[in-house]
């Protein structure tokens, strides 16, 4: 592109008018950052394709609703979080069997069989569980943030991490 | 509540970097595609969803339309008969 980037702001009043070209753009700038915290709920793969799709066709119909007041990025975010949680919801109604490899003590597995391990884990938590400590333990998202995107209060959120952890923590001493 | 084992596997977890390359691959083709398809889907949709609401007004309508006639029906009757009565009065 030409000249410097216009502003999001720009793109948002282009895409709102109908200008495809400027939705594109704006896809293109935030899809990384959308596909690494989907990619934290979804499966590889398929999954994760269809979810990063319908995160941004809410982007698209929500588009009038952004004020501008915060940056476009961290309302996406929002859409993605939202979005996310409705996926895990809609998944735990129809589970499918996640494959775990032969993984047994927690402390001799290498880094890729202990993530394994963990998503199994976080697999069989419920959709409210595996949200708030995905984005507060693999994506390190401090509390106030975990409330701003989820619409929780701060104390819902502490609270629900420490369920989710112990829940956690039993889940895999089970499979131990 | 700290766990050393949990944390343990949080840190081996954030130390692989999701691969999302092909969910990123042409996304945006991916979901202008979508979007216009769902775009073309809301006719249809729309239609459908209106159906009712449609055939009760066209009921309500051909109701009205035939207690219209049935009332016009009746009021031309009894001139229709007054009138055979008159002509064939001497």
């Amino acid at each position: 592109m030409d000249g410097p980037e216009p502003p999001d702001s720009t793109l948002v009043r282009a895409a709102l008018r109908g200008d495809e070209g400027a939705f594109a753009e704006i896809v293109r700038r935030h899809k990384g950052r959308v596909c690494a915290m989907a990619s934290r709920f979804a499966r590889p793969g398929d999954d994760l394709d269809d979810l990063a799709q319908e995160i941004f066709v809410r982007v698209w119909k929500g588009l009038g609703a952004w004020r501008g007041d915060a940056p476009l990025g961290h309302w996406i975010a929002r859409i993605t979080t939202r979005a996310c949680y409705d996926h895990l919801r809609k998944r735990q109604a129809h589970p499918e069997p996640v494959a775990l490899l032969d993984h047994d003590a927690l402390g001799e597995a290498e880094d890729v069989g202990k993530a394994e391990l963990l998503a199994w884990g976080l697999e069989r938590l419920s959709a409210e569980d595996r949200l708030v400590i995905t984005l507060l333990e693999l994506e390190e998202r401090a509390v106030k943030e975990i409330a701003s995107l989820t619409g929780w209060s701060e104390a819902k959120v502490k609270t629900r991490a420490h369920r989710a952890r112990v829940a956690l923590k039993r889940i895999l001493q089970h499979k131990r | 509540m700290n766990d050393p084992s949990l944390d343990a596997l949080f840190r081996a977890a954030r130390a692989v970097p999701p691969d999302t390359a092909r969910a990123e691959f042409a996304l945006e083709t991916r979901v202008l595609a979508r979007i216009r398809a769902e775009g073309n889907e809301d006719w249809p949709v729309w239609a459908w969803r209106l159906l009712p609401y449609a055939g009760a007004v066209a009921v309500a309508c051909a109701m009205w339309a035939v207690a219209d006639w049935r009332d016009g029906a009746e009021e031309a009757v009894p001139e229709a008969l007054v009138a055979m009565v008159w002509e064939e009065m001497p």
